[in-house]
């Protein structure tokens, strides 16, 4: 196995064992590892929908600033379309 | 507005580190993986909504990566100049996902075969291919991520998509900038792209 194959429940190699956190879990009891020879890309991460008002929050908007946003350009695409027709 | 790289649990975020050439000639595809997750309730960010300089950038860039129980990683930009923020995030997300199991990533390419080239050490993990086709990108991120109600079809974000694409110019136009890449644009784009799923019934308020 190649020291850099991070797909293998295998005991690292020492060289690479001496770069880990003292508090890292064992490969063992890592119940989400991959089996030998697993494609990675073939995980799938289930995940819940974000809060629509977290993620506004998390991009610096209010549901109101973006619709004002919005308008905004709308009305930009419109001018211009007036102006190229 | 709180900091995107405000350490938290990744588990509680449904949020999507992002790893992309910064690139005009990316752009498109940048809209497109943006469009998908948009349409699967996600939230994406970029480093450069971390702020730049001084040696706090590369904890910065680490909590927001540990924010995140997913990243994403395209590794197609390999020309002069050479670039290596991109597989040092990489390496950064391996060693998470190595050391706390709450982490996934995704690599993304344009060619087949190429990354056993330019990054062997990551033989046994298979990029997705997208060929720089906006299409496979969204396909790509629709096979590996998933919302407990089930994903829209690949047509839906196509719609999502095209209309970021209409309205972007004329984002760039209210910033006075060339490009998507600038930490106010894209956020705004991301806030418009859920405004527009909300209008497509893809996500709720």
């Amino acid at each position: 196995m190649g020291r850099h194959d991070l797909t293998l429940a295998k005991p690292r190699p020492q060289g690479f064992i001496r770069t880990m956190s003292k508090t890292s879990t064992p490969a063992a009891a890592e119940p989400r590892r991959k089996a030998p020879g697993a494609s990675h890309a073939a995980f799938k991460h289930v995940s819940p929908p974000a809060r629509f008002v977290d993620v506004l929050k998390s991009h610096g908007h209010t549901e109101k600033s973006v619709r004002a946003l919005r308008a905004k350009l709308e009305q930009m695409l419109k001018r211009e379309h007036a102006v190229a027709g | 507005m709180p900091s995107p790289a405000e350490p938290s649990p990744a588990a509680a975020k449904p949020r999507v580190f992002l790893n992309v050439p910064y690139d005009d000639s990316y752009e498109k595809l940048l809209v497109a993986i943006t469009a998908a997750l948009i349409a699967l309730g996600r939230d994406p960010q970029l480093t450069f909504q971390v702020p730049d300089g001084g040696q706090g950038r590369l904890r910065r860039i680490f909590d927001l990566l540990k924010s995140c129980p997913v990243s994403i990683h395209d590794l197609s930009a390999v020309g002069l100049p050479a670039r290596f923020n991109m597989p040092f995030e990489l390496g950064l997300a391996c060693a998470l996902r190595e050391q706390t199991n709450a982490h996934e990533f995704l690599v993304l390419e344009r060619k087949r075969h190429r990354l056993d080239r330019s990054l062997s050490d990551l033989k046994g993990i298979d990029p997705k291919i997208h060929g720089g086709s906006a299409r496979s990108a969204i396909s790509a991120i629709l096979e590996v991520l998933e919302r407990p109600s089930g994903n829209p079809t690949a047509q839906q974000v196509w719609d999502l998509y095209v209309r970021l694409r209409r309205i972007l110019p004329a984002l760039k136009n209210q910033h006075g900038r060339d490009s998507l890449f600038g930490s106010r644009v894209y956020g705004d784009l991301v806030s418009l792209g859920w405004i527009e799923a909300l209008s497509l019934g893809l996500v709720d308020a």
